[in-house]
């Protein structure tokens, strides 16, 4: 009926719209501006070049009076130099005659632009003798104004994600799944079924539509529910050669409420999704430092160790809840668990915000954790049951997406912030949107019984050591899955935040730095897992991601002292990016094709057990990076897990050269 | 709602919460570095003060002795209206010179305590002492030995800078809202033409399902979309046929049995 290729088109059609007005908008507003604080501003940097001349004038008057001649200030220069270099405002300091030729200057270009003041006399004993001159740098507020500009590109990056993860939400809600719906009801009806109705009937054009289908549909339902009941009232009188038939027309419309043709639709789950990630991920790029601020002792645990207890606790008990949460999803239905989910996460934002020592903020941290896990889950769960078997790994990626590009909104915007805020208010402000999530989620959210496709699977010690005992897993387990999040989180999420802090950058800086990670990911996630695909070789793209992801956590270390340094973590940030982008679809790819040799049930519960084990690596991450920086520094401490990861990616390859030459009997 | 008035107020959304991001960064941006150029020019005008006093500690002279500061702290005054108050400070925090409107400040104390406990040094940068109604600043008078004889506290007004900030921060508001409204417009009007096409198609299929009966064969559908709407409406005047069959074989069943007539089944 419609093309669901055109309508995605469409989409791109109205996201490109919508970039372009953005554009403009920002443009407009950023030009504009900046000619209003050139208004306020510069009547202003010229009353301080009065003050400065002034002063300069002074000084040269006392020397004067010394008996020094006009002609023969000789130390000028250099003291105007330094007067210069004192005041950016200042461009250029010059001293002139009666008649207004220059005798002394600071050094520069004479002949460039500049903004000269009114005037200063200079005299001897009231004798004027010359004048002082002070001009302003015309391009001064531009210049300061220059340093917001990353800030201004990160606004447009997010504001582009954001364009695109709303517009497609939108775009399905509106259009693409109304449309699938009616498409799949005109399809019915040409087979001459009407068993099913749209639930939602729009006030818009579609809406219309739908509205005219569901009440043909309902009519006809209903004029057969009352046929039924005649039938029913003549009881032994029942002309037997009508049961034929109204068998028929129970085939072709059914007696029971009508429901949706199509299962709970995916894309709902998207946005409330997407803004539960985003207020989580706020406080990426300052939350060890916030940790560091609120130190306190701790009884028998280091500074350093201290100091990471809230990634890393938050990390575990994520871990160790998700399998719960699971159970927990299939007995009250995913819409419940997710709103259920929202409140300690909102509970644990909020009281984060007013934490005033470690220990409160450790245990807000586990809160919020908590919230994370059945939060998360229950969102798995309803895409699982939503998605059925036919749309799955659409399911997937919408979750993916919802967290990769929260990840990178998240982080840049949380860093701004954090900077213009202040770390209590950014968390304050991530309750907020958690609390528009709920809200997002009780519009969107259809409740589904319990059913049979759910997320959660109910581990137990049996599925660890089945895992545990076969060699294939072993390997993935330590030599890949460990390292990749080992790294992840005590790279990228502790160990950045504190080095780039350490060199004085902002947390606005520190979060437009992490940024490039998640931009990475996002750009290359799909490209190399397809690549991956088409080259068939998972192996090869899981070692050589562990050792590019290795190699790049040097840069740090080999960068430290060079000029810009922001840029080169930056540079490092893309490059594991890019390794992560190979390396953490092929590791998924590998795990299935490892957990197929197990069946049924048992598949299941290799992977989620898989998954929990991984988190090893996450949870140790912050702690072994914090322990180690305590003992070498940070940028030090970076290059030693990546050689680690580096050496875990040559033992990945290597054991699986060997697995591809003897390829008999591996994992017996 | 139209469907492009619906997606319009979406991409709108976004827009607007990127512009107003934007506008309270610059405006940030603004106040911080407006308060700085505020701050500097009175740092000139607090360090040649400085310069005066330590130049007669280096001839031996106490503070209170120099009453060439009183009549600079007087000029100063003066000449910058927006100067609250200038007063040199003992280092047991007695008064020695002031003008204008000296008033007890708590953060005084607390400020020299720290001056005390840092120690001073060539390089020492002011103390920051403001407070909700003004801007301060405290520098440390240092003799030649670097030991702390004084302070100098100068304290300027904030209501101009607050007014000038208050200025931009509505002009700021103005172009926001215009730039908001223009795109409003501009999007509801491109993203209306934009859907034009899919808005008219979807307004086809209501009317093709709406279509009265016709005998099969009378018409020839247009395209792919007519024909399947008309094997739809094919497909439900079929069932119509066999619910009436059904309803009229219960009526008669009705009569059969019954003396009162059962209730007919209604369009």
């Amino acid at each position: 009926m419609i093309e669901e290729g055109g309508l995605r088109r469409l989409a791109y059609g109205l996201i490109a719209l919508t970039l372009a007005l953005l554009t403009a908008a920002l443009a407009g507003v950023a030009y504009s501006s900046l000619h209003s604080f050139e208004r306020v501003l510069q009547p202003q940097l010229e009353v301080k070049a009065q003050v400065v001349a002034q002063v300069i004038g002074d000084q040269v008057d006392r020397a004067l009076d010394a008996g020094i001649p006009l002609e023969r200030l000789e130390g000028f220069a250099p003291f105007a130099d330094q007067v210069v270099a004192q005041h950016p405002e200042i461009q250029r300091v010059e001293l002139r005659d009666l008649n207004g030729r220059p005798l002394r200057s600071s050094s520069g270009n004479a002949e460039e632009e500049a903004l000269w003041n009114d005037q200063v006399t200079v005299s001897r004993q009231g004798e004027v003798l010359g004048t002082l001159a002070v001009a302003v740098a015309p391009t001064y507020v531009t210049d300061r104004l220059r340093d917001i500009q990353t800030e201004i590109l990160a606004i447009l990056l997010v504001a582009l994600f954001l364009t695109f993860e709303v517009l497609l939400v939108v775009v399905a809600m509106f259009v693409i799944e109304p449309a699938r719906r009616l498409s799949h009801l005109l399809a019915e009806g040409e087979k001459g079924y009407f068993r099913t109705a749209l639930v939602r009937e729009t006030n818009d054009e579609i809406g219309r539509l739908a509205k005219a289908f569901n009440e043909l549909i309902r009519r006809e339902q209903e004029r057969y529910a009352r046929l039924l009941e005649r039938w029913r009232a003549l009881g032994p009188a029942q002309p037997p050669d009508l049961a034929p038939l109204l068998h028929e027309l129970k085939d072709r419309l059914s007696n029971e409420e009508p429901t949706a043709g199509i299962s709970g639709n995916v894309s709902d789950v998207r946005m409330p999704l997407f803004l539960f990630f985003f207020a989580t991920e706020l406080s990426r790029a300052f939350l060890p430092i916030f940790a560091r601020d609120l130190y306190q002792p701790l009884p028998g645990i280091s500074y350093e160790v201290a100091i990471a207890l809230p990634i890393a606790l938050y990390l575990l008990l994520v871990a160790l809840l998700t399998p719960m949460a699971g159970a927990l999803a299939g007995r009250t239905g995913s819409r419940r668990l997710f709103l259920l989910g929202l409140v300690p996460t909102a509970v644990g934002l909020l009281m984060t915000a007013f934490a005033s020592d470690l220990l409160a903020l450790i245990l807000w941290r586990c809160v919020n954790a908590i919230g994370f896990a059945l939060t998360s889950i229950a969102a798995l769960d309803y895409i699982a049951r939503a998605a059925g078997r036919t749309r799955r790994a659409e399911g997937m990626a919408i979750y993916t997406a919802a967290f990769v590009t929260a990840g990178l909104c998240g982080t840049s915007i949380g860093g701004i912030l954090a900077d213009r805020l202040g770390y209590h208010a950014t968390f304050i402000i991530a309750t907020g949107i958690t609390l528009l999530s709920a809200i997002m989620l009780l519009i969107n959210l259809r409740e589904r019984g319990g059913g049979a496709a759910g997320a959660g699977t109910r581990l137990r010690l049996a599925d660890f050591g089945l895992i545990l005992a076969h060699r294939g897993f072993q390997l993935l387990i330590v030599a890949a899955a460990i390292p990749t999040q080992l790294l992840t989180t005590g790279y990228l999420f502790y160990a950045t935040p504190m080095l780039l802090d350490e060199k004085g950058y902002s947390a606005s800086i520190i979060g437009q730095v992490m940024m490039i990670y998640f931009i990475i990911m996002i750009l290359f996630g799909v490209p190399t897992a397809r690549l991956a695909d088409r080259v068939g070789n998972y192996r090869l793209f899981a070692s050589a991601g562990l050792m590019l992801a290795g190699l790049s956590a040097l840069l740090p270390q080999l960068a430290e002292g060079a000029t810009h340094y922001a840029l080169w973590i930056g540079l490092s940030m893309a490059l594991v990016g890019l390794a992560h982008a190979a390396c953490i679809p092929a590791q998924g790819a590998i795990l299935l094709q490892e957990a197929e040799r197990f069946g049924g049930e048992r598949r299941t519960a290799a992977i989620s057990a898989y998954r929990v084990l991984e988190r090893i690596g996450s949870v140790l991450g912050p702690l072994l990076a914090a322990t180690l920086a305590g003992v070498y520094g940070y940028s030090w401490t970076i290059g030693l897990l990546g050689l680690y990861v580096l050496g875990c990616g040559m033992l990945f390859s290597l054991v699986s050269l060997f697995i591809k030459r003897t390829s008999a009997n591996w994992g017996n | 709602m139209r469907l492009s008035f619906k997606i319009a107020i979406y991409m709108v959304g976004i827009i607007a919460s990127a512009v107003i991001l934007l506008t309270y960064l610059t405006n940030a941006k603004f106040r911080s570095l407006q308060e700085e150029v505020e701050r500097s020019r009175f740092l000139v005008l607090a360090l040649d003060v400085k310069a005066t006093a330590e130049r007669g500690l280096a001839l031996g002279l106490a503070l209170e002795q120099m009453n060439n500061l009183a009549e600079i702290l007087e000029r100063l005054h003066e000449e910058h209206p927006e100067i609250l108050s200038l007063q040199i400070v003992s280092d047991r925090g007695d008064s020695l010179h002031h003008v204008g409107e000296t008033r007890a400040h708590t953060g005084l104390d607390s400020a020299l305590d720290r001056l005390r406990l840092i120690g001073v040094r060539d390089s020492q940068p002011p103390v920051d002492i403001s407070d909700g109604a003004t801007f301060g600043m405290m520098l440390p008078l240092v003799n030649a030995f670097d030991q702390m004889a004084g302070v100098l506290v100068l304290r300027y007004d904030r209501a101009p800078s607050l007014a000038a900030a208050r200025d931009v921060t509505f002009d700021q508001l103005k172009i926001a809202g215009l730039a908001l409204l223009l795109t409003a417009v501009i999007a509801l009007i491109l993203t209306s033409l934009y859907l034009h096409r899919l808005s008219r198609g979807f307004a086809r299929m209501a009317r093709l399902l709406e279509q009265p009966d016709e005998r099969p064969g009378q018409h020839k559908p247009a395209d792919v979309l007519e024909g399947r709407f008309a094997k739809f409406r094919a497909q439900v005047h079929a069932l119509e046929a066999k619910v009436a069959k059904v309803d009229a074989a219960l009526l008669q069943a009705d009569r059969n049995g019954h003396e009162r007539p059962p209730p007919t089944i209604s369009r």
